[in-house]
């Protein structure tokens, strides 16, 4: 089972699709930055952040 | 980029499109995200981040089971601390911060304390200013190494896998562009570690003084150029490429400005004096015409011309080749 990304979107909301067969299917994107970076502590996750 | 801690979320502020792989503990593993002067999307692509997000998933489990380094109490610095950002927050508190807004206030303020190098202007220099051309889908594979580059003084060669650039780990171009970034100005030595057919090279790239320095082409899409002087004090916009053929050019921007505002409406006022017109189509300037639009045409301005010398600027006006003679303003 692949190991997932919590993810934040810093700024307004990114349409951004990772649709193709190397997905990671698990990415939850959120829009908040703290809020995210505790979820990847309690979840031992990688966090990944957007700025756009 | 209000409230977000500039010590933190570290990468180059000039993107419109920036990502980091991090630890929730703050630590980045990786960045994504680049751009060039032709577009601000040039250096992006779907594949080069999904490889980025799937190499550096062993990476954080690796980081999840060993000891933590660590970390010093680093106090947060948002972008509403710089002195600057919070004079503009003081006449009229924005609803967004861009992120190139942090770079702007950062060198405003180095400017009022007189502390601002004109070399400060180059920025998370790109892999090919040290002789790397990387795969855009797979940017730790060298597709080509520059002749006489750094790169290839290091004996870097096509078909290598970069592995490390100093301390970062390389996934991405924006990996190397933080490496760069973070080494001195020279001159300097930079670890670089590549892999060759699966064996292990350790080479060094030798950074001579002034190596950040690049050209105004590169330097045309960032923000910074248009803070830094001698300014002609006009602009406008690049005229189509059907105008052109018309025209008979291969580079041209209508004037639609000249500067009437701010510290430096006097440049504008000597544009002004010198002949230069609203509509007038700018075709060169002291005879060099191959800029690549009207942001190349500042940015060399800005770089090549001295204060107090004499300038031509070719210019048509209703299609008939006209010369300003303008003196440059300091």
């Amino acid at each position: 089972m692949r190991t997932a990304y919590v993810a934040a979107l810093a700024g307004s909301v990114l349409a951004l699709s990772l649709s193709s067969a190397q997905d990671a299917p698990e990415i939850a994107w959120l829009t908040d930055l703290a809020s995210a970076r505790e979820q990847a502590r309690g979840a031992k996750k990688p966090l990944l952040v957007v700025f756009r | 980029m209000l409230g977000v801690d500039l010590n933190t979320y570290r990468f180059d502020y000039d993107l419109t499109f920036a990502a980091l792989v991090m630890n929730a503990d703050g630590t980045t593993y990786h960045r994504f995200g680049g751009r060039d002067e032709t577009s601000a999307s040039s250096r992006l692509t779907v594949a080069g981040l999904v490889r980025v997000l799937e190499a550096a998933l062993p990476e954080h489990e690796a980081y999840e089971k060993g000891p933590k380094p660590k970390r010093e109490g680093v106090a947060p610095r948002t972008v509403e601390q710089i002195p600057t950002m919070a004079r503009r927050i003081a006449n009229k508190k924005p609803d967004c911060v861009h992120c190139h807004t942090v770079n702007d206030v950062e060198r405003e303020l180095a400017q009022e304390e007189k502390r601002w190098k004109r070399d400060d202007l180059w920025v998370f220099p790109l892999p090919e200013h040290v002789g790397l051309k990387l795969d855009s889908d797979d940017v730790a594979r060298v597709v080509s190494v520059t002749p006489g580059s750094q790169a290839a003084k290091a004996g870097a060669m096509a078909g290598d896998v970069l592995v490390t650039l100093g301390e970062q780990r390389i996934l991405s171009e924006a990996d190397v562009q933080w490496a760069l970034e973070r080494a001195d100005a020279g001159p300097t030595k930079l670890p670089l570690v590549y892999e060759r057919r699966s064996a292990r090279v350790e080479a060094e790239l030798e950074l001579a003084a002034g190596w950040k320095r690049a050209t105004a082409l590169a330097l045309s899409w960032r923000p910074a150029m248009w803070g830094i002087r001698p300014s002609p004090g006009f602009g406008g916009r690049d005229v189509s490429a059907d105008e052109k053929e018309k025209l008979g050019v291969a580079f041209g921007f209508r004037v639609n400005y000249l500067v009437d505002w701010g510290e430096h409406a006097e440049d504008g006022k000597n544009a002004a004096a010198a002949g230069i017109r609203k509509g007038d189509v700018v075709v060169g300037c002291d005879s060099k015409r191959d800029f690549a639009g009207h942001a190349h045409f500042q940015a060399w301005f800005r770089l090549e011309k001295k204060a107090g010398e004499d300038t031509a600027i070719e210019v048509l006006r209703e299609g008939n080749p006209v010369t300003v003679k303008m003196k440059v303003l300091p």
